[in-house]
């Protein structure tokens, strides 16, 4: 389907969640917004009588200023000179009628009309339609009066001096009216800018707030559909529904000016050709306009993953939370739930852990996952940016199968898998046998120092390999390799953290041992690099064993000599073994043992392999299992 | 074959822009995951077109499985060269397709007449997609460059052969009504529920689709018979030279 269709059948689905506030993880406030609505921040609550009689106001104080207000096309999209008013709740420009006795200057429109006019026949015409509720016309006979700033003063929220509203409170002023009034502290610029809110008190039930009232909400929905009057065809969905021009922006972040579908360029040949007009272009329906819109904020808001403006985001069109492809193997475990019973988080927590136990949570929480979801539902997954603030791009949308995907998501963590042991959650350290997430692969490829742009770029190239089961690029395998190959350069937790990560992605790249699902040392391999990494680490965990016998604390020299190792193998090979001897002398007996392991490596090569040329990530795994090994053996041993 | 002149040429590129409309507006082009009908006919045209003849698109089949890669792009404005803009095009990666079509006359221009001459305008067609059409073949937009060649359609292997039931690609454009073919003075578009089952699209003949919009007056461009050289004179004139 294409994307504004999707995300509208999206909004169509989860039409429950609609006006309901949400919170995230992080505690931030989301909501899937109703259509012809907006979130504006009120300064003033003005509460009513039924019958149309002040009854009281007040001071909205900042943390409870987000209001849910009815709004128009083009109310919406009113900036700077333009006037438009919403409907109910507006500013005091628009809603006091004796805004020019308290000095203030009405705004005009093209037809001479001022704003609090045009505001009061926006209302009539609502209150005299068949959609009318009697709270809102409460509203309006209120309203008429034009004595709301009277009102306000009287209510001690406005203040005023000489019959002008002040502006903008002094330390002078406090001498005359005593202290600061709270609405200074809430406002941004001068009094007579507030934004102001209704409820009506009513008999009995008390006040009942005008936003996000369901009620009034759709009555307002299905009045001003109702009006909109320019039909036209709807190119998402193909039927004759009321157009609209504007389509919203803020889609990332609530300043984010960048739309997805504009069209202010008339001069250029952005659209021009055989079009004359924008409009010729395509033709979008109001109503598909404002749900895809709100579906997508609300998605973005809920569960986007974000860099540097960049919107990764996934979702299911009924049950929207589904894994994402950056994630890690680790992320998709519910650690509060594992850790609350004891047992598993024992399994992640024991260095000993095999990957047959953390396969098996890993596959359960896949589980949870897909049985939420129908059978063939659609996974759909979108990659969004601006190149410019006006504009934003589409830079990849994919809907799949969810059976697909989620074979998809299960191949990338069971074969670009290696035992990793950086992560930590709930200040635990747990070892995870799996995929790194794409971000972690990314700063392993360029270092944690690499600007977001390239992190998020390269993020972006790998979404494909674990979606469309693309091959990893190979400029990224390199980097990985020669940043792995480099210890020297980065702090030790660094390097593992970098060497366990390009261990995952070398094994997924040259499809090494495809079937089994262990990094367990293989004698049998024969591979020349895998060989020669195997001999490397045997170095290393020899000369590391002596040193720490003589309580020195350094590098050994098969760390030194690594990267120039997997450049000259064989040439490194002998300074490193030159330089060997004498830990090896230290070492008595047991130094035998590693000369034997190493004889043994070497009549593993075929001759013909054992040259110079420079090695494959393949040495990476040969490094890591035979140290791995070594390091167990020696643990058993000093057990016993 | 149902058409006489039925024909099938397989045409693929690095990449292809089918431009979906809603984000054609603003610049920050998007691909459609499918080509249009239009953007296919464009293709037979650039391979061999004569004003006397009309092509329809019978279907088309995706070889290789829908991928998308997007771009950051430097456009220059057209009315102002000393200035460039930013944005994100999205194309499709590597599209392979295989397009069934053929033609028939265009009614609307009996003045032509002379020109219908089916066998004459079918072998050119046929020598033409050999050569890889005679103008410049793109994928959607002109920086596509895509390759024509002969194929037997069906036959090459696809990437949704084994592909379980239908992929809907929701509501698309199918194609531009112009005056030349329709005989009305207006520019039209035409728009369409699509679906492909096991890679293949079958397109239905334009007069079929039923969402038409219609978009602006327009007239349909002359041709005097006189501006084309038919073939029986062109030969006349070759055996000349010879002798």
């Amino acid at each position: 389907m294409s994307w504004l269709n999707d995300l509208y059948e999206t909004y169509r689905e989860n039409a429950d969640q609609v006006g309901k506030v949400q919170r995230t993880s992080a505690g931030k406030e989301i909501v899937l917004l109703p259509i012809a609505h907006a979130y504006q921040n009120a300064q003033i609550e003005v509460t009513i009588m039924p019958e149309g009689e002040f009854y009281s106001a007040s001071v909205v104080p900042k943390e409870d200023a987000q209001t849910m207000i009815p709004v128009t096309i083009e109310s919406a999209g009113r900036a700077g000179s333009t006037s438009a008013p919403h409907l109910i709740h507006d500013n005091l420009v628009y809603v006091a009628g004796d805004f020019e006795h308290y000095g203030g200057v009405y705004k005009k429109n093209k037809a001479g009309k001022n704003s609090y006019q045009m505001y009061l026949e926006n209302l009539q015409a609502w209150c005299e339609s068949d959609y009318s509720q009697p709270v809102v016309k409460s509203v309006l006979s209120y309203l008429k009066k034009g004595k709301l700033i009277e009102d306000l003063i009287q209510a001690k929220v406005m203040v005023e001096k000489n019959h002008q509203l002040i502006p903008k409170w002094s330390k002078e002023l406090e001498a005359e009216f005593g202290e600061k009034p709270a609405l200074f502290s809430v406002v941004v610029g001068e009094q007579a800018t507030s934004f102001v809110r209704f409820a009506v008190q009513e008999p009995g039930t008390g006040k009942r707030p005008l936003w996000g009232d369901s009620e009034i909400i759709d009555s307002f929905v299905a009045y001003y559909t109702n009006e909109l009057t320019n039909e036209g065809l709807d190119y998402v969905t193909g039927k004759m529904l009321p157009l609209t021009e504007n389509h919203p922006s803020k889609v990332r972040y609530g300043g984010d000016m960048a739309k997805i579908i504009s069209g202010n360029d008339s001069v250029n040949f952005t659209y021009k050709g055989r079009f004359t007009d924008k409009n010729q272009v395509a033709s979008i329906s109001y109503e598909v306009s404002q749900k895809g819109h709100n579906a997508l904020k609300w998605l973005i808001g809920k569960q986007a993953f974000i860099l540097d403006g960049r919107v990764f985001l996934t979702w299911g069109k009924k049950e929207t939370n589904v894994p994402n492809p950056e994630e890690s193997s680790a992320d998709f475990l519910d650690f509060d739930a594992i850790f609350a019973k004891d047992e598993e988080a024992e399994v992640l927590l024991n260095p000993d852990t095999t990957h047959q136990q953390f396969s098996e949570l890993f596959k359960k929480a896949l589980n949870g996952y897909s049985v939420k979801l129908a059978y063939h539902e659609p996974i759909y997954i979108m990659i969004l940016d601006a190149a410019t603030p006006g504009r934003m791009g589409i830079l990849y949308y994919r809907s799949i199968e969810k059976e697909q995907y989620f074979a998809r998501i299960e191949d990338w963590h069971q074969t670009c898998f290696w035992r990793h042991t950086y992560g930590s959650k709930n200040k635990q350290r747990y070892t995870f046998w799996g995929a790194p997430s794409l971000r972690d692969i990314a700063e392993a490829a360029y270092g944690s120092r690499a600007s977001d742009t390239l992190i998020k770029n390269t993020i972006h190239e790998l979404f494909p390999c674990v979606v469309d089961g693309k091959r990893i690029p190979i400029n990224l395998v390199r980097n990985l390799l020669q940043r792995a190959s480099n210890p020297v350069s980065m702090e030790k937790w660094e390097w593992e953290k970098t060497l366990s990560i390009a261990c995952a992605v070398m094994k997924k790249h040259f499809n090494f041992k495809k079937e089994e699902k262990n990094v367990a040392l293989d004698k049998n391999q024969k591979d020349r690099s895998y060989l020669f990494g195997r001999m490397l680490a045997v170095a290393d965990v020899l000369e590391e064993r002596a040193l720490y016998k003589a309580g020195i604390n350094r590098s050994t020299n098969a760390i030194r000599y690594m990267n120039a190792f997997s450049n000259h193998p064989l040439k490194t090979w002998r300074i490193i073994q030159e330089n060997l001897i004498p830990y090896q002398a230290r070492l008595r007996g047991k130094g035998s043992y590693y000369q034997k392991l190493l004889d043994e490596i070497g009549d593993s090569f075929e001759f013909e392999d054992y040259t110079d040329k420079a090695l494959d990530g393949k040495y990476l795994l040969g490094y890591y299992s035979q140290r791995a090994d070594l390091k167990k053996k020696t643990e058993e041993k000093t057990e016993e | 074959m149902k058409y006489k002149n039925q024909i099938s040429f397989r045409v693929e590129g690095e990449y292809a822009l089918f431009t979906d409309p809603l984000t054609k507006m603003g610049g920050e082009k998007m691909t459609y995951q499918v080509p249009t009908y239009q953007a296919l006919k464009g293709i037979t045209e650039s391979i061999y077109w004569k004003p006397s003849i009309v092509y329809y698109i019978d279907e088309v089949r995706v070889i290789k499985s829908i991928q998308m890669e997007s771009k950051g792009m430097r456009p220059m404005k057209y009315n102002d060269s000393s200035a460039s803009d930013l944005a994100y095009y999205t194309y499709l990666k590597k599209p392979v397709y295989e397009v069934k079509v053929h033609f028939e006359f265009n009614q609307h221009r009996p003045d032509l007449k002379g020109d219908w001459n089916e066998d004459k305008h079918y072998q050119i067609l046929k020598r033409s997609i050999k050569a890889g059409g005679r103008r410049d073949i793109f994928l959607g937009t002109r920086e596509c460059q895509g390759y024509v060649e002969p194929v037997e359609f069906g036959v090459a292997k696809g990437d949704y052969d084994a592909y379980e039931g239908e992929l809907h690609f929701g509501t698309m454009v199918h194609g531009l009504s112009y005056p030349d073919e329709t005989g009305r003075d207006e520019l039209a578009v035409r728009l369409w529920h699509p679906i492909m089952e096991k890679g293949i699209i079958q397109f239905p003949r334009p007069e079929a689709c039923t969402l038409v919009r219609p978009l602006r007056t327009m007239q349909a461009k002359t041709f005097e018979l006189s501006e084309i050289e038919p073939v029986d004179q062109l030969f006349e004139s070759l055996e000349q030279e010879v002798e």
